[in-house]
């Protein structure tokens, strides 16, 4: 139709110049026909932002200057052609603009009314609600002319729009968040006591964490919909619905067998909303810890008890071993002490009168009775040093082999004994104790030797792979047999007769007990008539 | 050589007493003991009382005692008399079978002359012995009080 509206414009431009007065004449005749009243038709030219009027036959357009104005233009900026007002308007919006107009000439709507974007002269689109009527055909029914009242609605529009995208946002927000949402209407008893509550709007994340449906709860009440309700959900939520006071809570819903954590709100008298979410994996959390901190605890307390117990036990064992100790020290020495002095006093008072094996027996009484006592000695000196507090202190461990060399050698007669002593480091240890024990490892070096035409003895480092000092003393001796190397570092334990070598057995073991204690270890290596090499790690100082 | 003084010696094992004469009297000093069973009977007779009332007689010139004995023992014995103004000049040798460590500490802060430990051979026994009575009893110079008292008597 707007096609066939151009040809009629350029054809009645000859008519152009009587038509404005004609045009106001009949403009106001129809609007007083479209606003009804002469009231209104003041009120309308008023309020419009603007009048226009189309002549569908020629395609002009007039438009009145509060039109203009109301644009933004001046008389003479826009043509008064169908077209020009075509430029006008929002491409987007232009279809269906031409389609409502369309659908009133067709007669399908008693007005038309159209809300459309329109450039103004500044180049901005505002929004236009534009109104109009079709005023006139001719005796074939053809239209002819359509006037309207355009006005600039962009105000209302955008609060509409902002309105519109703030509730949009807001059931975003209700339908999106991430915690379960509830409005709820609380219903009292006859004391005003809260006995049920109505569930007036759910979220979609609740129906997500309750299980249940929108379309099942609304409307309804909590205890129609789940009738095993705890009441602590409905005392303690009703409270807020009629004080007004917020509350959270943590409860357990029965039948839904969850936990929920609640924020409750009172958003107007009576009601209460509910913001929550399922924290019963957490509950489950902190309870299986809460149950495996109390194991811990009960463990710990027992484990607890049971060092106490032992710690005690050991104590006892300790002052048991003391004063085993302190009473072998005193009591076991002194009738040893009596044998020898008076197997003694005998052989002095009665040797002459003693036939010769009269004499031997005396003289194997006071073997034993001394073995006895060296036994005894070196027993208590074992014990000793497991007990004895460790002093540590570095070390000069060369210096101290140099001590302890002169010291075995001192009054030791036999051939000359060849030493190869190579640099010691210093280390970490308790000086008495350490050179107890190497007395004792250089002093069987040189028993062992005696036997040999030419002694040597090699004392030095060896080579370690964890960062300790390994240290070694070696002799040429008589050795031992490799199958009874473990033997060699036993309390008592002699890999040779006693007639053979002297000694009671206790040397090696005083090294391990003291190696031991410092944190070390000892070793041996050896064969039958090969010499041996004792070894034994320290920590450098 | 001068007089030997007396020499407190206590000791409860009849036999370590034995030997103990034994070897002082290899050397003469036999005779000047003063043998006590006990700590208590040894203070009795430092202090003049019990058994000892009336005593005549200066204080020892030395006194051995043996750690372990009935009533009050060596260590008991020795606290007394560093605490008592008259005796704790005297010489004082613990004479013991203990090797404890303990003990030889205690003695010491004590204050003990010496800490003899009872050898289990005869021969190195005699020897200790004759060394404690050498020493303490005929060469060590008394402290000054008892040359006055022996200058007064």
């Amino acid at each position: 139709m707007f096609e066939m509206g151009r040809k009629p414009v350029r054809a009645s431009r000859a008519a152009k110049a009587t038509r404005p007065r004609k045009r106001t004449g009949e403009l106001v005749e129809d609007v007083q026909a479209f606003a009804g009243s002469e009231d209104r038709l003041r009120l309308a030219l008023e309020i419009a932002d603007g009048i226009w009027d189309w002549n569908i036959v020629t395609g002009e357009v007039w438009l009145s200057p509060r039109w203009l104005e109301t644009w933004g233009y001046s008389p003479g900026d826009v043509g008064p052609t169908l077209g020009s007002w075509r430029d006008l308007v929002h491409p987007d919006d232009l279809p269906h603009v031409i389609e409502s107009v369309e659908r009133h000439i067709a007669g399908g709507t008693p007005i038309y009314e159209e809300e459309y974007r329109l450039r103004t002269k500044s180049g901005t689109y505002r929004w236009n609600r534009s109104r109009g009527r079709l005023t006139g055909r001719d005796a074939r029914g053809r239209p002819q002319r359509m006037v309207g009242i355009d006005a600039d609605v962009t105000l209302r529009k955008e609060r509409e729009e902002a309105s519109v995208r703030g509730e949009q946002i807001y059931q975003q927000l209700f339908d999106h968040m991430n915690e379960g949402f509830g409005l709820h209407e609380v219903i009292c008893d006859d004391q005003g006591k809260p006995r049920d509550y109505r569930f007036l709007d759910v979220n979609r994340k609740f129906e997500e964490l309750t299980g249940l449906k929108a379309d099942d709860v609304l409307g309804r009440t909590v205890r129609e919909v789940l009738p095993d309700i705890d009441s602590y959900w409905i005392e303690e939520l009703g409270q807020v619905a009629l004080t007004g006071h917020p509350a959270r809570l943590e409860e357990y819903a029965t039948p839904l067998g969850r936990y929920f954590r609640v924020s409750a709100f009172c958003p107007m008298k009576g009601r209460f909303a509910s913001v929550f979410s399922d924290v019963t994996d957490h509950k489950r959390l902190v309870e299986s810890l809460r149950e495996s901190q109390a194991q811990f605890l009960a463990l710990n307390a027992e484990l607890e008890h049971r060092v106490m117990q032992r710690t005690v036990a050991l104590n006892r064992a300790n002052r048991e071993l003391e004063a085993f100790s302190y009473s072998v020290s005193h009591d076991l020495r002194s009738p040893v002490r009596h044998l020898t002095g008076f197997v003694k006093l005998l052989e002095r008072h009665a040797g002459a009168a003693l036939d010769d094996k009269g004499r031997r027996y005396v003289g194997i009484i006071a073997d034993s009775a001394q073995r006895m006592g060296r036994l005894i000695d070196d027993l208590l000196e074992f014990s000793q040093t497991g007990r004895v507090e460790l002093h540590t202190t570095t070390v000069d461990l060369h210096l101290l082999v140099d001590e302890v060399r002169r010291e075995c050698l001192d009054g030791l007669e036999g051939p000359p004994v060849v030493w190869k002593v190579s640099p010691l480091p210093p280390v970490r240890g308790d000086r008495s104790l350490l050179r107890q024990a190497l007395v004792n490892l250089v002093s069987n070096a040189l028993k062992f030797t005696r036997t040999r035409e030419q002694a040597v003895i090699e004392i030095g480092e060896a080579p370690s792979d964890d960062g300790t000092a390994v240290i070694f003393v070696r002799d040429n001796g008589v050795g031992f047999d490799a199958r009874y190397v473990e033997k060699l570092f036993g309390v008592f334990q002699r890999l040779h007769s006693s007639e053979e070598f002297e000694g009671t057995g206790i040397g090696l073991a005083n090294v391990k007990r003291i190696v031991e204690r410092h944190g070390g270890r000892v070793w041996a290596e050896g064969a039958v008539d090969r010499g041996a090499t004792l070894y034994f790690t320290l920590a450098k100082a | 050589m001068k007089e030997p003084g007396t020499i407190l010696y206590a000791e409860d094992d009849e036999r370590d007493i034995e030997l103990t004469m034994e070897a002082l009297g290899e050397h003469n000093l036999a005779n000047s003991v003063k043998v006590v069973r006990d700590g208590e009977e040894a203070l009795d007779w430092l202090y003049r009382r019990g058994a000892y009332e009336g005593r005549v007689g200066e204080d020892p010139v030395l006194i051995l005692l043996d750690i372990k004995m009935p009533k009050v023992d060596g260590l008991q014995v020795l606290r007394q008399i560093r605490s008592d103004a008259r005796l704790k000049t005297i010489p004082v040798v613990m004479l013991t079978s203990s090797r404890e460590e303990r003990d030889m500490l205690e003695s010491y802060q004590l204050g003990v002359n010496a800490y003899v430990v009872k050898p289990v051979e005869f021969e190195k026994f005699v020897e200790a012995v004759k060394e404690i009575g050498l020493f303490w009893a005929l060469l060590n110079e008394p402290p000054p009080r008892y040359r006055r008292q022996e200058a007064s008597s």
